[in-house]
């Protein structure tokens, strides 16, 4: 998978993970900060895991926070945890 | 008067010697060690003393083995621990200090107390990665503590003011005996505690409820996702699992093929767990989920042996439960006494027999406890319980909000979760609520659904519907 494809899979799977009110447009208007848009910790823990269902890769939690603070720090985090899985 | 947890924790660390107490991801101690590093940072400690009567010492940080070393240093350096959840804010955590007055906050570096405090105290590794600091006195006389209090834990307040349950140190002491016999822990358990030990859950199964019979104690921090937990088992082989239903539906949706080999007993608390997860958790793993019925105020108070069903247990040794119509009530040896900021309020739930009035309401059948409801507005998330009222009036503070109502509602995964609806002017967003709220609430209070509306719809006499408001939230946004 590319990483614009990723990354557009990571944003669906965001918006699953989150509470039911954060839309692909509030995201937008946040820059894709979900910090921004309230993700709580238990929307966290859905979004690694539905990502590590997906993806097949291992997300690691204690990851420096701002790997967690966007769609595309998330996407990048996936892929250098790809990258570290395939190696 | 003579502590009582001192004591009781010098016995066991003594008698245990050589075991291995407790463990992270960054170190392990065994019990003599961690009893050693526990009085050299209790020494430390007393030397922080300027009043001359008992520290107060406030926890503010994470599972660790230092959180552990910690709260025995301030137990051996005859100080009172507060064990404040690490979730909380700025504006919570100087509620406490302000309120408890709090001398000390033993925190890890990283962590925002310049609310409380400005001063950061000077030791020699001690605490190993936290660091203990000075909290900034206050004019007001701080509240007497009872002469038999020895720890204090927070439950939900209203208005963003934490009560803090006064424990003697009988009752924390009963706490932990009644528990391991009631629960069957022994020497060879090694309990995975995946809740905060600030949380009363944690807190009474596994610090020194593990340590009476010599188990071991295997903590992790940061956001249990089930992979990370399978990571943890596998390398304690654990045998206990304690944990809250977010994590059961973490496992239940990565749906691991491995990690639970060791694991006899997975114990569920905090928050209700769907029937749906216990039983595909159970199909998936072998290992029942136990259920477990406390209250912050009252210690553990049920628990589920079989672990088949919904029902919550039968009553643990020590515990006098009565199942009635105006409600649960219960008399326990694990009882707090007070909340130290709140004269009055604890007392009040008290009646003349002794009964704690719960507000949950619930029955016994064949001696097993279920609940049916709660009378308590409280809304329950994820484990972490939340006043609407407050946060209804932090978002009728923000600007551009004419009312707001804030209420528990389903999300789209089906579980409780935080909703507000909010009337705003013109040019009011989300996103700029959320930041609103934020800046005053810890993260878990920030709704989870925030839906805008010119008016809040309101029923005949003029009261917000909560019905039509739940139903506005299945429609599309319009703006």
């Amino acid at each position: 998978m590319d990483s614009s494809a990723l990354r557009s899979k990571i944003l669906d799977l965001a918006i699953a993970a989150g509470d039911g009110s954060v839309t692909a447009d509030e995201l937008a208007a946040t820059n894709y900060s979900l910090r921004d848009v309230g993700f709580s910790s238990l929307s966290y823990m859905r979004l690694i895991d539905s990502i590590e269902n997906e993806v097949g890769v291992y997300l690691d939690p204690e990851a420096a926070i701002e790997h967690y603070e966007t769609i595309d720090s998330v996407t990048a985090l996936v892929l250098a945890s790809g990258a570290a899985a395939d190696a | 008067m003579r502590a009582v947890l001192p004591d009781a924790f010098t016995e066991v660390l003594a008698r245990h010697g050589d075991r291995v107490a407790v463990t992270d991801a960054d170190g392990s101690l065994g019990y003599a060690e961690l009893g050693a590093r526990a009085r050299a940072a209790a020494k430390r400690l007393a030397r922080y003393d300027e009043r001359g009567e008992r520290l107060r010492v406030g926890l503010y940080a994470t599972n660790s083995v230092e959180y552990v070393i910690g709260y025995l240093a301030t137990l051996f350096a005859g100080a009172v621990p507060f064990l404040a959840d690490s979730a909380f804010g700025p504006f919570e955590l100087s509620r406490i200090a302000e309120d408890c007055g709090l001398d000390l906050l033993i925190h890890a570096p990283s962590a925002d107390v310049r609310a409380v405090a400005d001063e950061t105290l000077t030791d020699d590794g001690e605490f190993g990665y936290l660091t203990v600091s000075r909290v900034r006195s206050h004019d007001t006389p701080r509240p007497v503590l009872l002469d038999d209090t020895e720890v204090c834990r927070f439950t939900s307040g209203s208005t963003g003011r934490p009560n803090c349950i006064e424990f003697s140190g009988t009752a924390v002491s009963a706490a932990a005996a009644n528990w391991a016999k009631g629960t069957g822990l022994v020497a060879e358990d090694r309990i995975a505690c995946f809740a905060a030990l600030s949380n009363g859950l944690a807190f009474n199964t596994s610090l020194l409820a593990a340590f009476l019979p010599g188990a071991s104690l295997h903590l992790s921090h940061g956001l249990p996702t089930a992979s990370r937990v399978v990571r943890l088992l596998e390398n304690t082989a654990a045998t206990r699992l304690v944990a809250f239903p977010a994590l059961y539906e973490s496992i239940v949706r990565r749906a691991p093929k491995e990690g639970f080999a060791a694991v006899r007993t997975a114990i569920s608390s905090g928050a209700p767990l769907r029937e749906t997860v216990r039983e595909e958790f159970t199909r998936l793993t072998g290992v029942p989920i136990h259920n477990y019925y406390g209250v912050a105020e009252t210690g553990p108070l049920t628990y589920a042996p079989d672990g088949a069903g919904s029902g919550l247990g039968a009553p643990l040794p020590g515990v006098h439960l009565l199942a009635e119509e105006q409600g649960i009530r219960v008399r326990s040896e694990s009882m707090g006494s007070r909340y130290l900021n709140a004269p009055g309020l604890f007392e009040k739930r008290v009646d003349d027999e002794g009964y704690y009035h719960t507000g949950d309401q619930g029955r016994l059948l064949d001696g097993t406890l279920h609940l049916t409801g709660r009378t308590s507005r409280l809304v329950n998330v994820g484990g972490r319980k939340i006043d609407p009222i407050e946060i209804a009036d932090v978002l009728r503070a923000a600007p551009g909000v004419l009312d707001a109502v804030a209420f528990e509602a389903e999300n789209q995964h089906g579980e409780p979760t935080l909703a507000a609806v909010v009337a705003v002017e013109p040019g009011v967003t989300a996103q700029s609520l959320r930041t609103h709220c934020a800046a005053t609430l810890p993260s878990f209070k920030v709704p989870g659904i925030l839906r805008l509306v010119d008016r809040i719809p309101a029923n005949s006499i003029g009261k917000p519907s909560i019905e039509r408001l739940r139903r506005l939230l299945s429609a599309p946004q319009s703006n």
